[in-house]
């Protein structure tokens, strides 16, 4: 049955090749839309590099200070209270401390200026992470305790400065006027993985900053690997508990402080929600998400409902005739479905070229800095779930109008309006 | 005619339910589009209100040096600078520079009780005496921060932009010597000394709005001691940005460091943040559009195929071939009329309840754009089917039945 | 426009004077493989207040004849003349004005548009006659609907009526732009014996009282006897 249906769909698409391609061209191009900002969204969310183990990996990036009199205090954190709070968890297999930001540096070569993005690390984010090397090591925890001046750089600045990537290692660095011995190279990392993203990476001790400082607040944040995932609610409670168990800086200024361990979309989504509670508001992102792609969808859907329907009183007589030699309405819904369903795969199969297209183009542009956007099985996955939800929705107000034609009528040719 | 179709139209509202709601989407999209590219276009053409050609800016970080200190070796890394060649003026200013994201803004108000005035969110920038020179500033009554204004005992001196002076005195009085008050410290009185011409630090897409400067004494130990904005001679680059940042590490004993960028990347490098969104939400609704447009074009054209039959019988009861075209672009128009009705209704929420703020001008703006646009796209689309139903022969159409 | 028309049409109306005459005229369908010949040496008068039939098999070419005097349709060859006017000398667009002022048509499946109200149906021709308004083209079409006796059933709709009731709208219809012929199809093939009876009556009534010429086709033997000429086709040619 099934393959008698696509034949006749195969047969219809190509009897109305207009018809056919406007149908593609939405479907596709749709797609390739929704694709691309899937694609992007997973760069930034997904599991890739460094964050290769993101199912394992908690940011405590944040810490908010509410005050009696309304109002908050939102920073990351100090370096101290990382040091006596983090560090101490007991459930988590490593914990790394750096730089919540970047800053920049300027290196000059020959009469060239560049501008460096430098994050300021511990020696635990190098094994807490997952970077690609394509020369030499990072520094370990030694160097970093005697504040040793080594520097990881990234591909593009190695070669940037040194003319070739192989001949970064073991040679000095000049940041701001201070040198630094080049350790080791890695493949870039795009601003888009905003917690671990740099230029040049340093030990953490270099920092001109006042590491003792017990305040709450300050500039630093914890990359935090639990053994496994499913001890990330544990993580959470561990630190949930820390959290409640501090005392309040200033009594009478604050009432509460507020900070959590978030995994990678949360950590994202909170920086803009800081009221999202422990998950950081990627609920409530993942629903808008879904609420703006449906949106997006709907036009289109609409779209290929208006071209659907009337098809399908083009059609009414093969509907007569089917009707006629007994097929129910919900067979030839079912044929209808199978029939739109078949054009969007192939609209689908179209889409995930196209946006293959986009994505290289994105990346040739370096619109983004460092980003190699591609597709991968979780796109794929996105794009079949789309494509079959888009099949139904444009599929099912036509197949149900095909239905409920009347035969007679039908092979009269009279579909009515 | 227009009759007989609206007539034909809303009898066949309901088979043409999905199409009205589709030039209703569409109608939507259109308008969102519209509504961003009419205050994006406004916005670039309204004047910048400074030169950003040749002017850099110096963020310096003191690194661990107590504040205590950090005047002292300001005053000498500023001396420093007005001293190097190629380097023409130099000012210190706060962190809300031409082009960064910073800002700082509030209400602006004046007189007392029932005669209070009242500005709109208005920006607040500061400078020192050389700010004017640096930036380029049109000055146009009065005059800009100098030594006068160095007397403690004197109330702070401001200056404000034109639109300022509009906003708080709408009977064209001159602001000149009125006392105002702003911001976080909104119980200082402060005196104004100068009016200036517009000044758009957030850029040419920012929203042109009222602005005043506050003023930074060259005594000021408190605030402004890390953003510098420099104006060089036109045709210095790298070498005298390597030469001031040596500069200022070697005058401060090696503990500062300092990060120069020049304002035209800074323009370029926000250019890029603000447009993308818009290019982003413009690309998407072209397509939208173009897929509407071919659906719309896809639809008329069958819908001509199963109406050969009326057409022929219009035409058996003398309607001419022009009559015809003209009636099924009649047609599709009145359907967009319909679709373009809803659309309107709710378009016309977006100035009725000052949505985000913006000027009801460009919600108005945008909704004749956004219907001009949508009959040109309806047209467009009826155009060849109308073609097609002029060229039915009525012989042929009547007797296919 | 509408006063060139006057002058064109309101001539002289003599009741033995021609309204329709065609002159050797051929129709062929030309396919890309097939040539079917529709008509051939078809010579035919029809005087001003006649009443005439035409009979034959199906695909005899029958309604091709009508479209041609309808000036739906132009021949292979041979003349076609309206009121002693050839009609390859009409513009396309005199010949639309033609066809609004001086025919009107009945088909055998009615052709009503099913979205417009009986009113709005009967109104259409004139809609295409820019000089009247829209109170005017109310009034004539009240009246048409009076001369079918559908008075009644104005705001209907197509769907809501019988195929007799159907077709005495289409009637309403012909008669609302006053037209000099009427060409009508099979207008009671579709209908039962004696709704076809009434609307044979509908068309004897109006050619005897009003002088509308009627050219109808038929394949009923007792309805073409009740007419006052009856002309006999086989296989696109005339045989009585």
């Amino acid at each position: 049955m099934l393959l008698s249906y696509l034949k006749i769909a195969w047969k219809v698409l190509l009897r109305r090749k207009f018809f056919t391609a406007i149908s593609l061209f939405g479907i596709s191009f749709t797609l390739m839309i929704m694709l691309v900002v899937y694609a992007m969204f997973d760069y930034v969310a997904g599991p890739h590099r460094p964050e290769l183990k993101a199912d394992r990996l908690l940011f405590v990036s944040r810490m908010q200070l509410v005050y009696r009199e309304g109002g908050t205090s939102n920073s990351n954190l100090g370096y101290d209270f990382l040091e006596r709070h983090l560090r101490t968890l007991k459930t988590p297999e490593k914990v790394s401390l750096s730089l919540g930001n970047f800053s920049t540096v300027t290196a000059y070569v020959g009469d060239q200026t560049l501008k460096l993005d430098r994050k300021f690390t511990d020696g635990e984010f190098w094994q807490v992470l997952d970077f690609d090397y394509v020369a030499g090591r990072p520094y370990n925890a030694r160097e970093v305790r005697d504040a040793a001046h080594v520097a990881v750089l990234n591909e593009t600045t190695a070669r940037r400065y040194f003319g070739n990537v192989a001949a970064a290692v073991g040679r000095p660095v000049e940041l701001d006027a201070v040198r630094y011995q080049v350790v080791g190279v890695v493949r870039d990392v795009s601003i888009s993985r905003i917690n671990t993203y740099a230029e040049a990476w340093l030990p953490i001790t270099l920092s001109t900053d006042n590491l003792r400082d017990p305040s709450y607040l300050g500039r630093y944040q914890a990359i935090v690997l639990a053994r496994q995932a499913a001890d990330v609610p544990l993580v959470q409670q561990e630190y949930q508990r820390v959290i409640d168990h501090l005392p309040l800086p200033d009594p009478k200024q604050y009432k509460q402080i507020r900070s959590y361990a978030h995994t990678l979309l949360g950590t994202l989504t909170a920086r803009f929600n800081m009221e999202g509670g422990p998950e950081g508001g990627a609920k409530v992102f993942t629903r808008a998400a879904l609420v703006l792609g449906l949106l997006f969808l709907l036009l289109p859907a609409l779209n290929l409902v208006n071209i659907n329907v009337s098809r399908t009183l083009e059609r009414a007589s093969e509907i007569g005739v089917r009707k006629a030699f007994g097929a129910t309405g919900g067979r030839l819904v079912g044929q209808f479905l199978v029939e739109n369903i078949f054009l969007t795969l192939l609209g689908g199969i179209l889409g995930l070229g196209l946006a293959a297209g986009a994505l290289a183009l994105l990346n040739s542009s370096h619109f983004i800095p460092y980003a190699t956007y591609a597709l991968n099985e979780r796109v794929f996955g996105a794009a079949l779930v789309i494509v079959l939800f888009f099949g139904i929705l444009s599929g099912a107000y036509p197949a149900y109008k095909m239905s409920k034609l009347h035969p007679v009528k039908a092979l009269k040719g009279d579909a009515g309006s | 005619m227009l009759r007989h179709l609206f007539t034909l139209m809303w009898n066949r509202k309901r088979a043409n339910g999905l199409l009205i709601l589709e030039v209703f989407m569409a109608f939507v999209v259109l308008f969102a589009v519209g509504s961003t590219g009419v205050y994006l276009w406004r916005n670039y053409q309204a004047p910048l209100g400074f030169a950003y050609e040749n002017v850099w800016q110096i963020n310096l970080n003191s690194g661990s040096q107590p504040r205590a200190e950090q005047v002292a070796t300001l005053q000498r890394v500023l001396a420093k600078l007005r001293t190097t060649p190629g380097v023409e003026v130099v000012s210190r200013t706060e962190d809300t520079t031409p082009f960064s994201y910073n800002g700082n803004s509030g209400n602006i108000t004046t007189g007392t009780g029932d005669t209070q005035r009242r500005t709109e969110e208005a920006d607040f920038y500061s400078g020192g005496p050389e700010l004017r020179e640096v930036m380029g500033v049109r000055l146009v009554a009065g005059r800009w921060f100098d030594r006068r204004d160095e007397t403690p005992t004197r109330r702070p001196p401001v200056v404000i932009t034109e639109a300022t002076q509009a906003e708080l005195f709408p009977d064209g009085q001159s602001a000149l010597g009125k006392v105002i008050h702003y911001g976080f410290h909104e119980n200082q009185e402060r005196v104004v000394v100068g009016i200036s011409g517009p000044y758009r630090a957030g850029g040419e897409l920012s929203e042109p709005r009222s602005a005043l400067f506050g003023y930074i004494s060259p005594q000021d130990t408190t605030t402004a001691l890390n953003t510098l904005l420099v104006r060089v001679q036109p045709g210095t680059g790298a070498a005298l940005a390597k030469r001031l940042s040596d500069d200022i590490r070697l005058t401060s004993g090696g503990r500062w460091s300092s990060d120069i960028t020049t304002l035209r990347e800074q323009r370029l490098s926000k250019l890029k943040v603000l447009l993308t969104l818009p290019a982003v939400l413009g690309v998407v609704c072209v397509f939208l559009l173009v897929n509407v447009a071919l659906g719309l074009f896809g639809v008329l054209w069958l819908n001509i195929n199963q109406r050969r039959a009326e057409l022929g019988v219009r035409r058996a009861m003398g309607a001419t071939g022009a009559a015809i075209s003209g009636q099924v672009l009649g047609e599709i128009l009145t359907l967009t009329t319909f679709g373009l009705v809803l659309g309107l209704l709710v378009a016309a929420q977006f100035p009725l309840l000052g949505v985000f703020n913006i000027k009801a001008g460009v919600y108005l703006t945008a909704m004749l754009l956004a219907t001009l646009g949508l009959y040109a796209l309806a047209a467009g689309c009826a155009f060849y089917p109308s073609r097609l139903a002029a060229g039915i022969q009525p012989a042929v159409a009547l007797r296919e039945e | 426009m509408t006063d060139d028309f006057n002058a064109l049409f309101m001539q002289s109306t003599s009741t033995t004077s021609p309204v329709i005459r065609l002159a050797n005229i051929e129709k062929v369908y030309q396919t890309r493989t097939i040539e079917t010949v529709a008509l051939s040496q078809v010579n035919l008068t029809i005087n001003r207040g006649e009443f005439v039939s035409v009979m034959g098999p199906s695909g005899c070419g029958k309604s091709t004849l009508l479209s041609l005097m309808g000036l739906l349709d132009e021949p292979s060859s041979g003349t076609i003349e309206i009121d002693g006017r050839p009609v390859t000398s009409y513009s396309d667009k005199e010949l639309a004005g033609l066809r609004n002022h001086k025919i009107g048509f009945v088909f055998q499946s009615y052709h009503l548009i099913n979205d417009l109200s009986v009113l709005d149906n009967v109104e259409m021709p004139l809609l295409y006659r820019p000089s009247i308004g829209s109170s005017e083209r109310r009034r004539r079409a009240i009246e048409a609907l009076d001369k079918v006796g559908l008075t009644a059933r104005t705001k209907h709709f197509p769907a809501q009526l019988s195929g007799g009731q159907r077709q005495r709208v289409a009637i309403a219809r012909a008669l609302a732009g006053e037209p000099e012929i009427i060409l009508a199809d099979e207008p009671t093939g579709n209908l039962d014996s004696v709704m076809g009876e009434e609307i044979m009556e509908l068309l004897l009534g109006l050619n005897r009282e009003q002088g509308t010429t009627l050219v109808m086709v038929t394949h009923d033997e007792q309805q073409a006897l009740k007419t006052q000429r009856l002309i006999r086709f086989f296989d696109g040619r005339q045989v009585a």
